[in-house]
């Protein structure tokens, strides 16, 4: 996670308020910020807008990232802790009963009951993510949603390598025994 | 090897979704609980796969910029107008307060010609004043 000269000169011209370098610093981490979000949020729709959010809070805050991070940390720490507070948002909403219809990435050729029983199991899985505890899920979504290693993700999580690995290997564990009850 | 060594083998992190051992093979054809734990633990990864390969629209970098401009020359336009307003509420809160303090030394000289003259010119002058003085020294 090392910035590239060129992405230190956009962050640095950023901050000086060009526009046009903030731009392309989007351009370069638009697709990994929407995946994050995804990872929480499993809906399209509601993923393009709180990364197109997460962006605007980014220039905002431009100011204050001191740079003892790299950007894209400093970046991917903003989008979990907002992709969280999506989350407690939504969940909210839907206690209160305004919470929209959740996106289906099923193909539509395929036959209905067959749709029906990977709608099912999506709903698990999701259901299964959703359930595991904040940390857990943070390094989990960094790392297979994202595709960070463990280092990039102690960094994001401000945690030891040590403690990713072990965030990492009882969200698999615990993910594990979750689907396994749904089968059984 | 037994259930509880395959799930712990299959939650390591370094552990690809179809990358495993012969004995962890041969425990899923014995254990069809085992068998059925990995078939769940593909799906998962399954679905992530399809979630990852959801791509943003591009357009995201000029809606995100629209918004960020638009801010920017709002808060411009409320900088032209607020601080010829400000400046005016200013002009006048430091007149009205000039006058206040104008206002005020008049009261004050006032107030002390009519309190002499009436000590002086009324009937008994300081009568009051005097007695008062008199018990506060008695009484020490």
């Amino acid at each position: 996670m090392q910035s590239s000269p060129s992405e230190y000169e956009l962050v640095k011209l950023s901050k000086e308020g060009n526009i046009e370098a903030f731009s392309k610093l989007i351009d370069l981490y638009r697709q990994k910020v929407f995946q994050t979000c995804m990872g929480f949020l499993h809906s399209r729709d509601d993923a393009e807008d709180l990364t197109q959010d997460i962006f605007i809070k980014v220039w905002n805050s431009l100011k204050s990232f001191d740079e003892r991070s790299t950007f894209s940390t400093w970046l991917y720490r903003i989008a979990v802790n907002s992709a969280i507070n999506q989350v407690r948002k939504n969940k909210l909403r839907s206690f209160v009963g305004l919470s929209k219809a959740v996106n289906d990435f099923s193909n539509p050729s395929e036959n209905a009951d067959h749709r029906l029983m990977r709608t099912e199991v999506k709903q698990e899985i999701k259901e299964a993510i959703g359930r595991l505890k904040i940390n857990q899920r943070k390094a989990f979504i960094l790392v297979y949603y994202q595709e960070l290693s463990i280092k990039e993700v102690a960094s994001v999580m401000k945690i030891s390598p040590k403690a990713a690995e072990s965030l990492l290997f009882r969200a698999r564990k615990n993910l594990q025994k979750m689907l396994s009850q749904k089968t059984n | 090897m037994n259930c509880k060594e395959f799930n712990k083998l299959l939650a390591l992190p370094e552990r690809e979704q179809k990358n495993i051992t012969k004995d962890m093979q041969k425990h899923m054809e014995e254990c069809p609980s085992c068998h059925a734990a990995y078939e769940q633990f593909l799906k998962l990864f399954q679905y992530i796969s399809e979630e990852k390969s959801e791509k943003i629209s591009p357009f995201i970098t000029t809606r995100v910029i629209a918004k960020i401009e638009r801010r920017t020359n709002r808060e411009r336009q409320m900088k032209r107008v607020l601080i010829p307003v400000l400046s005016f509420i200013f002009l006048l809160l430091g007149f009205f307060s000039a006058q206040i303090f104008i206002s005020l030394d008049t009261i004050s000289e006032e107030s002390v010609e009519i309190i002499a003259s009436e000590y002086y010119l009324s009937d008994n002058p300081g009568t009051l004043l005097e007695e008062t003085w008199l018990n506060t020294y008695q009484n020490e």
